[in-house]
């Protein structure tokens, strides 16, 4: 029996259509039917609300740095795909499953290094010699064991933000800032530990949290942490000093100029300039009389997808290393004053503004100031793996605090007490 | 719509992924085996369980082995789990179409499971191919100032879709809640659904314009004008919703009730918001009156809410015959008629006292008052046949009023 010739007519056109299509699938497709190279890169939005707005603005200095490769490669389609930010590692995870997870990431060294722990991102190229564009104090934050997971482009830290029509000189020591909140101005101070901790760095309880943080187990002396905690607690009972758990509400309290000076995080000031125009004034986070103030800098980084073809994975390594060559990074800077850039090379002309120079004091003297505390008060603030939601903890200790419900010893209690586990 | 281009084009890029071409190659293949194996079940009449199975086990199979080895297979284990899903819903439906020809959840898996089914396969695949919140705030146009983003259109379409298949449903059970609680009469119910239908309509396409992003104020301005464009060139529709509103809340012509249409009898069958369904007994034709008719003319009814009808035959006897034994021969008639009620009795009278002959006055009832004819005449048979059995003559002619 001729079984095909028996064929109705639709199953005889879908193998002529699958004739054509099935090769060419499979074998890479003919040179008329080549898709596109096409390398897709994924970053997130984050909490200030996901809107065409804020995808403008975030997806802007990803194509500053798409429109540098497109020079050498004018060929490829650069495609670009905003996710929420607190879902992008989710969503990244469930493409990569598929196949169709991006070749490029941008995001935070925090969620590209748990991708590469998962396998959704792999390592960079060893053949790149990456030692020669980052320092050591980068090197560590984006490797494991030597390998580096990311490749850090932006550094963002914490700045003071502040109206120059109602604050005339922003105070450069904490106690000045007291003195400014006694006279009338209001400011805005966030609850989130990791954004209130540069307060102990300008009361001077680094080292106290730093050696806590190192072996919690070893009594440690904790007056300075204590005077810290109870400069919190004073603060919070002044009537124009106010403490935010929402940062998005502590940035649209001072738009709406109901705050006159608050401690902002560097990613936000482009908004903060866009909706307050030359009333914005930027400086350093202000220090303590013997100690410098602990800004908590983060990075931004590049990792490569797990998905990506061989083409594909060459066109990124290019992408990441076209953003991150020395003359990229310097015209992004100055395009851009309120990052600062990651290759060592880069000199940074902190005259030029008045930002980049309070982005730079912020970095390269408050925070490398801390370098060498700076992962032992990390663990102090995250915790061990005993106690996962220690950070939840001090957080919910420290709004306590501020709304009188935890007297100054009682919370110290709690931020000095390790190895009991975490209450849900 | 240029960015939604921009985007579907931006996929074609998988295609440079050999982990993505093979799987695609791999799913044209297997449908295309499907397709050949539809056709010969159709001319074998193989069971269309197996078919409904085939496609789908033909790409999980090999997917879920290749899976063990590390060959990529997450789209074509996914498509094959979508795809079985769907044909389950397929086989659900046949079973219960086999079993009960009327089903009252057979409508719903072809309407709301299976377009379920593959509006989450498609948010599914989007939102691996890219992101789909990005992708949902993609302007693609302005209307009444209203900026329409993708996201917006999407669910207002979901959502229109859903009204209009499920508004028949959520009127139906709201009317029958109505009708428990109100204790209304039960041939009313019908109007009220089909009201409710209509303000289930109206009310959710306004909530949903609302979602979309439509100006409150702007849509103020259309319903004003079509408020006045309704009142000008639509002035019959409207006054007939109108009536058919009026006559549901009044009652007066229901389901059931036989109304003189131009000197007819005719049966309401259906009340509409618009128009009344009559049927005609003479000629079983169908009427359809605009319900201002109601309002505008006199409607003679026969019932007024109830069936029963009381009709009457005159007849005439000779002088001889004692009237007492008339009357009761012709109220034995009636009684002895199947059709005629019992409450009211039958009853006869003499009514006059003619030339020749004294008239008589049978007066019965019936159930239904479109029987009434054929009753009438039945009962005149009978009683030219009683007449005949006790003797007695009847004169002129037998003569009836209906």
């Amino acid at each position: 029996m001729n079984f095909a010739m028996r064929l109705p007519r639709l199953p005889k056109i879908s193998l002529v259509i699958a004739s054509f299509a099935i090769p060419s699938l499979l074998m890479g497709c003919t040179e008329s039917l080549q898709p596109p190279d096409t390398l897709f890169i994924a970053y997130g939005i984050g909490d200030n609300g996901f809107s065409n707005e804020t995808k403008a603005r975030i997806g802007g200095r990803i194509t500053e740095f798409s429109e540098n490769f497109k020079r050498s490669s004018p060929d490829t389609n650069v495609v670009l795909s905003a996710y929420k930010g607190w879902q992008l590692e989710e969503r990244i995870i469930s493409a990569s499953k598929l196949n169709l997870g991006p070749d490029v990431i941008v995001a935070n060294l925090g969620t590209l290094k748990s991708l590469h722990n998962k396998r959704y991102a792999d390592a960079l190229p060893a053949q790149v010699n990456w030692d020669q564009i980052y320092n050591p104090f980068l090197k560590e934050q984006a490797s494991i064991k030597g390998q580096y997971f990311a490749a850090p482009v932006l550094t963002f830290t914490q700045v003071a933000c502040y109206n120059k029509r109602t604050v005339q000189a922003p105070p450069q020591t904490i106690q000045e800032l007291e003195k400014l909140a006694a006279s009338g101005t209001r400011i805005g101070l966030s609850l989130e530990p990791q954004n209130l901790v540069w307060t102990a760095g300008s009361m001077g309880a680094i080292k106290e949290i730093s050696a806590l943080g190192i072996n919690p187990n070893k009594p440690t002396e904790s007056n300075a942490i204590r005077s810290w905690l109870a400069w919190i607690r004073k603060a919070a009972f002044y009537k124009n000093i106010s403490f935010f758990k929402s940062e998005m509400r502590k940035d649209e309290s001072f738009i709406n100029g109901e705050l006159d000076w608050i401690s902002c995080d560097g990613g936000e000031i482009e908004r903060l300039r866009n909706k307050m125009g030359d009333a914005l004034g930027v400086t350093a986070l202000p220090n303590g009389k013997e100690t410098a103030a602990f800004p908590v800098p983060y990075y931004i980084g590049f990792g490569l997808g797990s998905n990506s073809s061989t083409s594909q994975r060459e066109a990124a390594v290019k992408y990441i290393q076209s953003c991150i060559n020395l003359i990229v990074q310097r015209q992004l800077m100055l395009r851009n004053n309120d990052f600062l850039p990651t290759n060592k090379l880069v000199s940074i002309p902190s005259r030029s503004s008045e930002t980049l120079q309070a982005v730079n004091t912020s970095f390269n003297i408050q925070a490398k100031g801390y370098s060498e505390e700076y992962p032992a008060v990390k663990r102090f603030f995250i915790g061990q793996k005993n106690n996962p939601n220690r950070y939840q903890e001090l957080r919910s200790a420290l709004a306590d605090l501020t709304s009188g419900y935890l007297t100054v010893d009682q919370t110290l209690n709690i931020f000095t007490s390790f190895g009991e586990g975490s209450k849900p | 719509m240029n960015a939604v281009l921009q985007e579907l084009y931006a996929w074609l890029g998988y295609l440079n992924r050999p982990a993505v071409s093979w799987q695609l190659g791999f799913i044209l293949v297997v449908i295309i085996a499907a397709t050949i194996l539809h056709k010969y079940r159709k001319d074998h009449r193989l069971s269309s369980s197996l078919e409904l199975l085939f496609g789908p086990l033909l790409l999980l199979v090999p997917s879920l082995l290749l899976r063990l080895i590390a060959v990529p297979t997450g789209i074509s284990t996914q498509f094959g789990l979508i795809w079985g899903l769907w044909n389950v819903v397929s086989w659900l439906e046949l079973r219960t179409q086999k079993r009960h020809r009327v089903s009252r959840v057979t409508p719903w898996l072809g309407k709301v499971v299976r377009p379920a089914i593959l509006i989450a396969a498609i948010i599914y695949f989007i939102d691996r191919l890219s992101s789909i919140s990005s992708i949902a705030i993609i302007k693609v146009g302005t209307i009444l100032d209203a900026e329409l983003i993708i996201g917006n259109v999407f669910i207002s379409l979901i959502g229109l879709y859903l009204i209009f298949i499920c508004s028949r449903t959520i009127a139906f059970v709201m009317a029958w809640l109505l009708q428990t609680l109100m204790r209304t009469k039960a041939q009313s119910r019908k109007l009220l659904e089909q009201l409710i239908q209509y303000l289930i309509v109206g009310i959710g396409t306004l909530l949903i314009a609302l979602q979309a992003g439509f100006n409150v104020t702007a849509l103020l301005w259309i319903s004003g004008g079509l408020s006045v464009g309704l009142g000008f060139s639509l002035k019959e529709i409207m006054a007939n919703l109108l009536s058919g509103i009026w006559l549901l809340l009044e009652g007066w012509v229901q389901p059931g009730e036989v109304l003189m249409i131009n000197g007819d009898p005719c049966r309401v069958t259906k009340l509409g918001l618009r128009a009344t369904e009559l049927s005609r007994s003479r000629d079983d034709a169908t009427l359809l009156i605009p319900n201002f008719t109601f309002f505008t003319k006199d409607a003679e009814s026969f019932t007024a809410g109830e069936n029963e009808r009381r009709e009457s035959i005159h007849v005439s006897a000779a002088y001889k015959h004692e009237p007492r034994a008339v009357i009761a021969v012709l109220e034995q008639v009636a009684k002895e008629h199947q059709r005629v009620l019992n409450m009211p009795a039958p009853k006869a009278f003499a009514i006059d006292f003619s030339e020749s002959s004294i008239d008589y006055k049978l007066k019965f009832s019936v159930p239904n008052p479109l029987e009434a004819l054929s009753i009438g005449s039945e009962l005149r048979q009978a009683i030219w046949v009683a007449f005949d059995d006790n003797g007695i003559k009847a004169t002129n002619s037998l003569d009836a009023d209906v």
